[in-house]
């Protein structure tokens, strides 16, 4: 019985200094870490809505529009995972969405910027897992501009699929995906609109 | 036994990527280019140091029956902090690293370095023994990485993360996507150990 | 050899007059017809492909046999057959040297690592065409439609297009039977000709190398799942490397059962395998992935389809 206590106290006393180490350190990287996510999500959504001084979340305005709706049997837009407008002088001058279709490694982050007036003005991916050389290149410049421009109405695919966006060479899926969440998005923006968030 | 050749057996002949075999899940995922490899190294090595050192100073105190859960706590605080830190100071590089700076935990190299080297031996040995080893997986990590980045992107020392396109050897378009893949990892370190055995297996017969 | 380990059934044993470099000469002369009509449609650079992987082949067993002071064994024929196999089942403008390296890696990785002939896990010819797959997708992927033009016409010259399962899987294109029996329809080298490969398998048949209960398991079970599936069962026959694979690959001696019974199990498992792939999976074809999977599944279909002893009973659960 002492022994048990004995080798508890001895775990125990490991355990404290451990986690006391640990608060420290998390102390001093805590704030530095959340403000390079912030950074990160910044420069994202500024590389996507050119002309935003500022931007703001408004993803549960426009999710609760969307499930007032879906009510009715109105599509849904499963990738979208957060809507934020982009301001410039109070003026709202575009939106990005970020999304986070399937491709073929896993979900593709990528913010999709649609302008004030529906058109894509921008797509950059965050985090993405597809296979490199292939669907890795979703993240390459070549690839992003082809998105560029486009409006909604016509549904947004690959040349495959009967769309107008040509797929990258051997990543059809992973071309795929990131087609959807322009597609998801463009679709958002109008319905949203239509709706009178903006 | 001296520091110096506690420092030494670590980089080939008991090299632990190579010889013993240990921490393949680590070498196998992130050896997709140089600048991963190093990256990783280093914060192992560091994980490394930290933990023997700590252990052997421990060594007395931390009685035989509990001293696995011991060890992981100790690494496992390490592992915390080498994340929280990079996380903050180097994000691009965090990123790269990504799930593999957590997996260091489970990295058997450190808990064997612990269990075999840093419970039995004193602080200065085991600092030896923990810089060697470490820098032996670094060493090996960009021995295989190296390999692969050329072969299946054409490049060498590219750190895309750094806006470093690295140097050019050959246009991507040729190179062999399936190197960088994980079937690619088996193979080339399968090939890698199976050279060194034969050249030391040499060796070892010229010296006889 | 020097006979330890090796466990002999007691006599009687049967005996045959055929030797490997019999056998291989025989698969070699077996192929031609489809080697031909890859020259015909292809073009002369077909032809350059299959000498290429050949001697690659050849090449890499014999410096490495040298090198690790091995008896070099490429007098009998089988280093010839994988080279020639893998020539046969990669795309008409795949760069020589991309052929020559998936004929390097056959040799080296998936043949000698393990010890050479007769000790290899996997089909050497198709380990080759994975891994080029696998490394150079782009340059696996391009197709083009075989016109009769003269050898001196620059490959990019031709209409590049998409194989007959590529055009069904993503645009619900039938290519006509005809074309499919022929071989005038865009794929591999050797694997675009029904008529030629069938030419080749009859001749081994004749010749006693294969016997039919692999390639007939196999393109049965694809013919039959095709048809529960909604399919056209003539169409996923002819179409893409069923035939050569069913003929050729999953026939292998080496990597493929030697019990009669494992050999049905074996050319099943193929068929469904392949079916799969080409409905559910993301590649258009699967007879390549089909066979080397049920390649790794050879010793346990082996071992749990050993024939009973003569005079014994079978055991009651």
């Amino acid at each position: 019985m002492r022994d048990v206590l004995k080798l508890g106290f001895i775990l125990f006393a490991i355990c404290a200094v451990a986690a006391g180490a640990l608060a420290f350190v998390n102390d001093i990287t805590e704030e530095r870490i959340a403000a390079q996510a912030a950074m990160k999500l910044e420069h994202a959504l500024e590389s996507v809505v050119p002309g935003a001084e500022e931007f703001k979340d408004e993803t549960d305005r426009v999710l609760a529009l969307k499930v007032a709706v879906a009510d009715g049997g109105r599509p849904e837009f499963p990738t979208v995972k957060r809507v934020y407008a982009g301001y410039d002088n109070g003026e709202m001058v575009g939106a990005a969405f970020a999304c986070a279709p399937a491709g073929y490694g896993g979900p593709i982050d990528t913010v999709v910027g649609v302008s004030r007036d529906g058109v894509v003005t921008g797509l950059t991916v965050v985090k993405h897992t597809e296979t490199p050389g292939l669907g890795a290149n979703v993240t390459t410049r070549q690839f992003q501009e082809r998105f560029l421009g486009l409006r909604a109405g016509a549904p947004v695919k690959v040349t495959r699929d009967g769309g107008q966006v040509e797929a990258i060479t051997g990543a059809t899926i992973s071309s795929r995906a990131m087609a959807g969440a322009v597609d998801q998005a463009l679709r958002l923006f109008e319905f949203a609109r239509r709706q009178g968030v903006w | 036994m001296s520091f110096t050749s506690q420092l030494t057996k670590g980089l080939v002949k008991e090299n632990p990527t190579f010889r013993i075999l240990l921490g393949m899940c680590p070498t196998l995922a992130v050896s997709l280019a140089i600048s991963n490899g190093i990256g990783m190294g280093i914060a192992a090595t560091f994980v490394l140091v930290g933990s023997n050192v700590i252990v052997s100073m421990l060594r007395n105190v931390i009685p035989s029956k509990i001293r696995i859960p011991c060890f992981i706590v100790v690494i496992a605080s390490f592992v915390t902090m080498v994340d929280l830190v990079m996380a903050a100071f180097v994000p691009k590089l965090h990123e790269v690293l990504g799930i593999f700076i957590p997996l260091i935990v489970v990295n058997c190299i450190i808990l064997a370095r612990a269990e075999a080297f840093a419970s039995k031996n004193g602080v200065m040995y085991s600092l030896a023994d923990g810089i060697g080893m470490g820098l032996g997986f670094t060493l090996a990590l960009t021995g295989l990485s190296a390999i692969r980045e050329l072969l299946g992107t054409g490049t060498l020392l590219a750190v895309p993360d750094f806006g470093f396109p690295g140097f050019k050897i050959f246009d991507r378009s040729l190179a062999a996507v399936m190197v960088i893949l994980p079937p690619g990892g088996f193979i080339t370190l399968g090939l890698l150990i199976g050279l060194l055995n034969s050249l030391t297996r040499k060796k070892r017969k010229a010296h006889a | 050899m020097d006979g330890t380990g090796l466990i002999v059934s007691s006599s009687p044993h049967q005996r045959a007059a055929v030797s490997t470099p019999v056998i291989m000469s025989d698969v070699v002369l077996a192929l031609m017809p489809a080697a031909l009509a890859g020259v015909w449609f292809f073009g002369l650079r077909a032809l350059a492909m299959m000498v290429v992987c050949v001697a690659a082949a050849v090449g890499t067993e014999a410096g490495l046999e040298r090198l690790m002071g091995k008896p070099v064994t490429v007098g009998d024929y089988s280093a010839v057959v994988a080279g020639l196999l893998l020539a046969l089942v990669v795309p008409p403008d795949l760069p020589l040297w991309i052929g020559a390296a998936g004929a390097v890696f056959a040799m080296a990785i998936a043949k000698f690592i393990f010890g050479g002939l007769g000790q290899n896990i996997f089909n050497p010819a198709l380990i080759g065409r994975a891994a080029l797959l696998a490394s150079w997708p782009v340059f696996m992927t391009r197709w083009r439609w075989p016109v009769f033009q003269a050898p001196w016409i620059p490959a990019f010259d031709a209409v590049s297009s998409a194989t007959p399962l590529a055009l069904w899987k993503l645009g619900g294109i039938k290519t006509p039977y005809l074309n499919l029996f022929l071989g005038n329809v865009a794929g591999s080298i050797g694997e675009t000709s029904a008529v030629a490969i069938l030419v080749g398998a009859v001749y081994l048949l004749w010749r006693g190398h294969i016997s039919l209960r692999i390639p007939v398991s196999f393109i049965g079970t694809v013919a039959v799942l095709a048809g529960l599936f909604h399919q056209d069962p003539l169409f996923h026959v002819l179409a893409g490397g069923l035939l050569i694979g069913a003929f050729f690959m999953a026939t292998d001696y080496v990597t493929s059962p030697v019990t009669p019974k494992g050999q049905i199990v074996f050319g099943i498992g193929c068929g469904v395998l392949t079916v799969f792939i080409r409905l559910y999976g993301g590649y258009p074809e699967g007879v390549c992935y089909a066979i080397l999977i049920m390649n790794a599944a050879t010793a346990l279909i082996d071992r749990y389809t050993v024939p009973r002893k003569f005079g014994e009973v079978k055991k009651v659960a």
